[in-house]
């Protein structure tokens, strides 16, 4: 029972960090119908940018690493939505288009790490070094600091939605798009914003899951799967059901690692997907899979 | 109570189009009557007909995948996926339960026919970009699927290897006279091109046109998009689960490496690069990328990057491929010759 507690915990905060890199993924596609396949390079970016500041050519704390690298994953993400993506939005065929070009993006980061970081695994340092007795349950320093960070993250995320001007003006966007535009709000600008935010969470969620799992240039994959299973569960383009799909999800794979390896995990995670959309075809608080 | 049989009504779109000698039939014609001769030059250099041999078995996959995303505007993500199946169940019949290597052909064409229903039944329902996230899930769950599914003989991380080759009378085909191979693979990649030919120029690939033009009039002559796609991703799934078949059979071993990357996103270059909904182009646009990634091997990890960017520019610059371009550059020149020529009436 006691282990199964600290599972718990442990599931509770991979589903925190879950939830801030598909939030970024479906506040995408729900402001600006971008299907991002190049989710999970940006993800290895993240991670490797924070290994070259913290680890390979400079030792940064942390907190120093996270001031760097995530304006940097915001450019990098407003430069890729302006060149690749802004062009593609006149197409008919967009979102498909958009697919594609963020496939080959993918590839094209991926081995870009490949050539320049070479094959070899690296791991980021954790935050911080051992583990705190609370209530008679052994908790790593690192978990915790993992848990307080996406929370601030995340809490700072539904804070600039609700409150700020861009992230109301982004809201608008996702609801109606015409009629945002009508009341005078800059589409393009918005767009990229939101592509930049989406990215830079992105690269968060890269740097927190780092320590956790070891880093290869093709790492990336299994967290864009993991994003995108995430979303589907939740509902595309919802963020309260991202919210509650990275939670089950997250317990979820530490229970099945727990009890029958960390190899089970996305086979519990499809069957999981597979039964909520049997049971809900748009995913938990998803509203327009259905066409017509 | 007496029916009365109304006569069927024709519409304009309804004549067969079939078998009209046009651009597409005549490339595709083409390209079978080379194929056929190619051997004469070739059949000495086993490397080159090893490599013509899987730009055949990749052609086939990819005028099968187009026939979704080109004419269906189905966005389907897990065509690989059909095509590891079909490899599978061809493999594992003929190693696990010892039968004979040919019937794994059917075997591969009906599993991938079947997954590829069992895939649609619930997707195809859906908008079409919820279509490419299931099954993009499905294809990404795959590999670790098979790795697991070790207890029911899959093999688990390694695959199944060796794999039994096929046996003509007494004669087991071996690798080093490749040109039985060559012919037998012809001889499905054909099957696969006029299926689809016949596919897309029917009444059954018109009334995609119709319902891409004007889905409510469609529907009220009788159309139904969810039955037509299912029909047609099972076509689609048939022809990759058997060319999947083949291949296991011919390279003679299968593991979850088909599900990387790699090979997806040289289909997805294939299909780009021959031309998105533009018929026989997928099938040059396989030749073309098995043919330049073998001369790019000397690049290594290059390789993959010049891959990556090539697909970006692609979709950017020539979202319509090969024969896109030879259709614009068609309507140039004939612009170009009337503007040469001025209209007869102007001459004195």
């Amino acid at each position: 029972m006691r282990e199964f507690t600290e599972v718990l915990i442990t599931g509770v905060t991979i589903g925190i960090v879950y939830f801030l890199v598909a939030v970024g993924f479906t506040l995408c596609y729900g402001v600006g119908r971008v299907l991002n396949y190049s989710y999970g390079s940006f993800f290895t970016w993240g991670a490797y940018l924070a290994w070259v500041l913290a680890v390979g050519y400079a030792s940064l704390n942390y907190f120093l690493v996270f001031l760097i690298v995530l304006p940097i994953m915001f450019l990098f993400g407003v430069v890729v939505d302006q060149v690749l993506i802004r062009p593609l939005r006149k197409r008919p065929e967009f979102e498909f288009s958009v697919l594609l070009v963020t496939l080959g993006l993918a590839v094209f980061l991926d081995n870009l790490v490949l050539v320049i970081f070479g094959a070899r695994t690296k791991s980021l340092p954790e935050f911080l070094a051992g583990s705190v007795k609370i209530a008679g349950f052994t908790i790593s320093w690192q978990l915790i600091a993992m848990f307080i960070f996406a929370l601030v993250v995340a809490v700072a995320l539904f804070v600039f939605l609700g409150k700020t001007r861009t992230g109301m003006s982004m809201r608008a966007v996702a609801q109606d798009p015409t009629g945002a535009r009508i009341v005078g709000i800059p589409l393009f600008r918005v767009f990229a914003i939101t592509f930049g935010i989406s990215t830079m969470l992105c690269g968060a969620g890269g740097i927190l899951l780092a320590p956790r799992f070891f880093m290869t240039p093709l790492g990336g994959w299994t967290f864009l799967v993991k994003a995108l299973i995430i979303v589907i569960a939740g509902g595309l383009g919802s963020i309260k059901g991202t919210l509650y799909a990275a939670f089950i999800l997250g317990i979820l794979e530490a229970i099945v690692g727990w009890q029958l390896g960390l190899l089970w995990v996305m086979p519990f995670w499809f069957l999981v997907l597979f039964l909520i959309l049997l049971i809900r075809p748009a995913g938990l608080f998803g509203a327009t899979a259905r066409k017509g | 109570m007496n029916r009365a049989r109304v006569k069927e009504v024709r519409l304009p779109g309804d004549r067969p189009k079939a078998l009209r000698l046009n651009r597409q039939t005549g490339i595709t014609l083409g390209m079978i009557v080379v194929l056929a001769l190619l051997p004469l030059a070739f059949g000495g250099s086993n490397y080159t007909m090893r490599l013509l041999v899987v730009s055949m078995i990749w052609g086939g996959v990819a005028v099968a995948w187009d026939l979704l995303l080109g004419y269906a505007g189905i966005f389907n993500l897990g065509q690989v996926g059909f095509f590891a199946l079909g490899a599978y169940a061809s493999a594992m019949l003929s190693e696990n339960a010892g039968l004979n290597p040919w019937w794994g052909l059917p075997a591969g064409a009906a599993v991938g026919a079947i997954v590829a229903v069992l895939l649609g039944l619930p997707s195809l329902r859906l908008a079409g970009i919820y279509i490419a996230l299931l099954t993009l899930a499905f294809y990404e769950v795959l590999a670790p699927l098979l790795t697991v599914g070790q207890a029911i003989g899959t093999g688990g991380k390694r695959g199944i290897s060796p794999i039994t080759p096929y046996k003509v009378g007494d004669h087991l085909l071996g690798g080093s006279n490749q040109v039985p191979w060559y012919y037998l693979a012809l001889g499905l990649f054909v099957l696969c091109l006029v299926v689809c030919y016949f596919a897309i120029n029917s009444r059954f690939g018109t009334s995609f046109v119709a319902l891409h033009d004007s889905e409510s009039f469609a529907q009220s002559l009788g159309i139904s998009r969810y039955k037509v796609s299912l029909l047609i991703v099972a076509l689609s799934g048939t022809l990759t689960g058997l060319m999947g078949a083949f291949y296991a059979h011919y390279t003679g071993v299968v593991s979850p490496r088909i599900l990387g990357l790699e090979v997806f996103i040289y289909l997805v270059i294939m299909v780009l690069l021959g031309g998105v909904g533009k018929f026989p182009g997928p099938a040059i646009g396989a030749f073309i990328v098995i043919f330049v990634s073998d001369w790019l091997r000397a690049f290594q990890n290059f390789r993959m990057l010049i891959f990556g960017a090539l697909v970006i520019v692609l979709v950017m610059l020539a979202p319509r491929g090969l024969m896109g371009a030879v259709d614009s550059g068609q309507t140039y020149a004939r612009r170009w010759r009337a503007h040469r020529s001025p209209a007869p009436e102007d001459k004195p």
